[in-house]
């Protein structure tokens, strides 16, 4: 399945008047549970780690109405953007210092820092989760308890260049080279056929990219290659590796091939998601596999060289089906908190319908399936409805979590190095593998 | 014969021997007192840390549990044991040899080139400051983009020049990443270097050097046995600041290649900023923390003796 997003979002006029009336009543957009609603906040100060930028700064819009509601008052003692953030913020839950109360925090890595939450269980009924992404709300679950308010979608999907995939003579040489029609790939092996056709050193032009600088994005895509493939990060018990398998030799020799035939760029090794929005935005790449921030820097014309020539359509996938990586961003309360239930209060206020379409109008994608829906009935761009039905699709059915272990970070900056070896033909597949699998077993016994 | 120590030693007797200025304490007098806001400040911004960094080196201070426990010197046998560490330790000391040595060749030269120009003698220091002025953060920004394989202006420069459109992966390949490194180090270090040697040429009797003249001296022994020995401190205080400084290498690789690809551009700190700050083994990082400030200290030392005997010889 395809869309096409090239249009601003229209919004009427009435659902902003909606949107501000609900603001002010501080909506919660379902039955709310009594400890969060009903804590007393007045005169209580709660200290904040905030993501910020963008959209992200759209809170400190909303939360002054928070503070009026109920008297208390939120201060930001981190606030910053990027991938220092969560480790500041870990550094923070775990010295207490500075002492935080409520933090952005993001599926994907919450696990590292699970000593130092606070179990949502009590603060948030389940007539309250019901409306949520069950695949979102089970990504910040464990242990038997949850641990993180989804706020907003960050999942991958095929972002591509329209201008190339519907160029006639591209279609036409695409067809008589590879013997099917041109169009975004739907399995793994069109995405190579693409990446490599669509790759003109001569041209400037270089079929797709990976973010393959150290770091989680790498480990990340090879994971979700992994399952594509038919195979699993961790066996069962979670306390050891099961990647070394032939779903895992598939999965790296797909990455060390598509480098190897130049079908990413060269500097893939050190490529951050930065460098490869630029080369995206600037018409180097064809189509890539990407994360939901991007699209409002794909369709800028200030930031986009290709702004009105954007698609989105479904990851490819692989023997397994499709699969798509990614999680949410969130929010947790601090385990030292000495305010828990304001801490709760002022999520379940920031994940209202109100405050999710607030941050959605932005380019967020909401994590709630009735704030889908009021976003979808306010836009009259086609593309923007089939943006959010195609984001409904994979999270109802292809969404791929990171491994359930607090090691998955330090997993991420321990393997990464050995993917790039591999990538860069250091060491063969196998040899990779093994050493993959040999450290990866090392730190899951600790 | 009066003098200014004489002077002062007068001062000091008679303000010992007044009331007001003996300390209530016996033994503990106002010149002693004196340094105890400065040894405070060591004390809090030195010795303390240093303390407990050593203390978290002899546990298993991991962030992703809050509990800790005392290992003794485990973190040192697995830092010994660590071959990305040996690596680290290596390629900080290899950049460090090659680029002190550069620095201090192209430095020499540039000074000498530079204190022979009189009238634009002034316009060339501007000139050097620069680059002084570039916070490293943002010069590893700049020789990052310097030298991107797709949108850098070194390869666009070589597909002009060549006509080939071959991508050269300068932050990638070996040893590409390094000379890109290194090419940033050095447009931060030479300056500074220079500038140190212009200051110590300055300082120079044109007396020695006329008189060596006189003497049949061509340029180079003038340079040789006149002028090398003379800035001999300068050339020693520069290189002791920037081994310091390449010894701490951070920001520029971590902008620039963030010690990869697979550990290829590993130094030190990038190494240990890792560990500690993305995967939470504090302890672990402690202890590569302190085997390399001792590492430090020790050839701190070894710069300054050499840095005395040059100040004895020039003496």
């Amino acid at each position: 399945m395809t869309r096409t997003v090239g249009t601003q979002w229209r919004w009427l006029s009435s659902g902003i008047a909606a949107i501000t009336l609900l603001a002010a009543c501080g909506g919660s957009g379902g039955s709310s549970t009594g400890s969060a609603s009903a804590a007393n906040c007045n005169g209580v100060q709660l200290n904040a780690a905030f993501l910020s930028g963008g959209p992200y700064d759209q809170i400190f819009t909303n939360i002054p109405v928070w503070e009026k509601q109920t008297g208390a008052t939120v201060t930001v003692a981190i606030k910053g953007a990027g991938g220092d953030f969560f480790p500041s913020v870990l550094q923070a839950l775990a010295t207490g210092s500075p002492q935080l109360d409520i933090t952005s925090e993001h599926t994907s890595f919450y696990q590292q820092a699970i000593a130092y939450l606070a179990p949502l269980d009590s603060y948030f009924s389940k007539s309250d989760l019901s409306l949520f992404y069950p695949s979102m709300i089970s990504a910040g679950t464990s242990n038997g308890h949850l641990w993180l308010i989804p706020r907003h979608l960050d999942v991958g999907a095929l972002y591509y260049r329209t201008d190339l995939f519907n160029n006639p003579t591209e279609q036409a040489n695409f067809q008589a080279k590879y013997g099917y029609p041109l169009a975004p790939p739907t399995t793994f092996a069109q995405f190579k056929d693409m990446a490599e056709f669509f790759t003109r050193p001569g041209q400037g032009l270089v079929g797709s990219s990976l973010p393959g600088k150290a770091e989680e994005p790498l480990l990340g895509r090879f994971n979700e290659l992994l399952v594509g493939f038919g195979g699993q990060f961790l066996s069962a018990d979670d306390k050891s590796s099961a990647f070394n398998s032939t779903a895992g030799t598939q999965a790296l020799q797909y990455i060390r091939d598509l480098y190897k035939a130049g079908a990413i760029p060269s500097a893939t090794a050190n490529m951050s998601f930065g460098e490869q929005d630029t080369l995206f935005t600037n018409g180097k790449t064809a189509f890539l596999d990407n994360f939901p921030y991007a699209l409002s820097i794909y369709q800028d014309p200030k930031q986009s060289k290709v702004s009105t020539n954007v698609g989105i359509a479904d990851n490819p996938g692989g023997p397994s089906g499709h699969v798509s990586w990614g999680g949410a961003h969130a929010w947790a309360v601090a385990k030292r908190s000495q305010h828990p239930a304001c801490a709760a209060s002022l999520i379940k206020f920031l994940t209202s319908p109100s405050n999710m379409l607030s941050e959605a109008k932005l380019g967020f994608l909401p994590p709630r399936s009735d704030v889908a829906q009021m976003l979808s009935d306010q836009t009259t761009d086609p593309q923007g409805k089939a943006r959010l039905q195609l984001y409904q699709q994979i999270v109802a059915k292809e969404f791929l979590a990171v491994p359930a272990t607090p090691q998955w970070v330090p997993l991420a900056n321990k393997l990464t190095p050995i993917i790039q070896q591999v990538m860069l033909g250091d060491v063969s597949v196998q040899d990779g593998l093994s050493q993959m699998a040999s450290q990866a077993n090392v730190l899951l016994k600790q | 014969m009066f003098t200014r120590r004489s002077a002062n030693r007068r001062h000091l007797v008679a303000e010992r021997s007044s009331p007001s200025f003996v300390g209530k304490r016996p033994g503990l007098q106002r010149p002693t007192a004196f340094i105890f806001p400065a040894a405070g400040a060591v004390l809090a911004i030195v010795a303390f840390p240093t303390a407990y960094a050593v203390f978290l080196s002899l546990t298993d201070n991991n962030l992703i549990s809050p509990v800790q426990h005392f290992i003794g010197l485990g973190q040192y046998r697995a830092a010994l044991a660590d071959p990305i560490f040996a690596r680290s330790v290596i390629n900080t000391f290899a950049l460090a040899t090659i680029a002190l040595n550069l620095e201090l060749l192209i430095g020499l030269g540039l000074a000498q080139l530079i204190t022979s120009r009189v009238r634009t003698r002034s316009a060339w220091q501007a000139l050097l400051m620069v680059p002084l002025m570039v916070p490293p953060v943002l010069a590893g920004y700049q020789f990052k983009w310097i030298f991107n394989p797709d949108v850098g202006v070194v390869n666009d420069a070589l597909y002009s020049l060549t006509g080939s459109v071959h991508s050269i992966n300068w932050l990638v390949d070996v040893p590409l990443g390094w000379i890109s490194i290194l090419v940033a180090e050095l447009w931060i270090g030479i300056p500074f270097v220079t500038i140190v040697l212009i200051a110590g040429m300055l300082s120079i009797s044109p007396e020695y050097l006329q008189a060596a003249e006189v003497d049949g001296a061509n340029g180079w022994q003038r340079f040789r046995y006149v002028t090398l020995p003379l800035i001999g401190p300068f050339i020693w205080i520069a290189m002791a600041l920037r081994s310091l400084d390449v010894g701490r290498l951070y920001d520029i690789v971590r902008i620039m290649t963030g010690g990869g690809p697979a550990h290829r551009t590993e130094t030190l700190w990038t190494y240990i900023g890792q560990e500690a700050t993305f995967d939470g083994a504090i302890g672990y990082a402690a202890a590569m923390s302190v085997m390399v400030s001792a590492l430090s200290v020790a050839f701190s030392l070894l710069i300054f003796v050499n840095l005395f005997r040059a100040r004895a010889a020039k003496a």
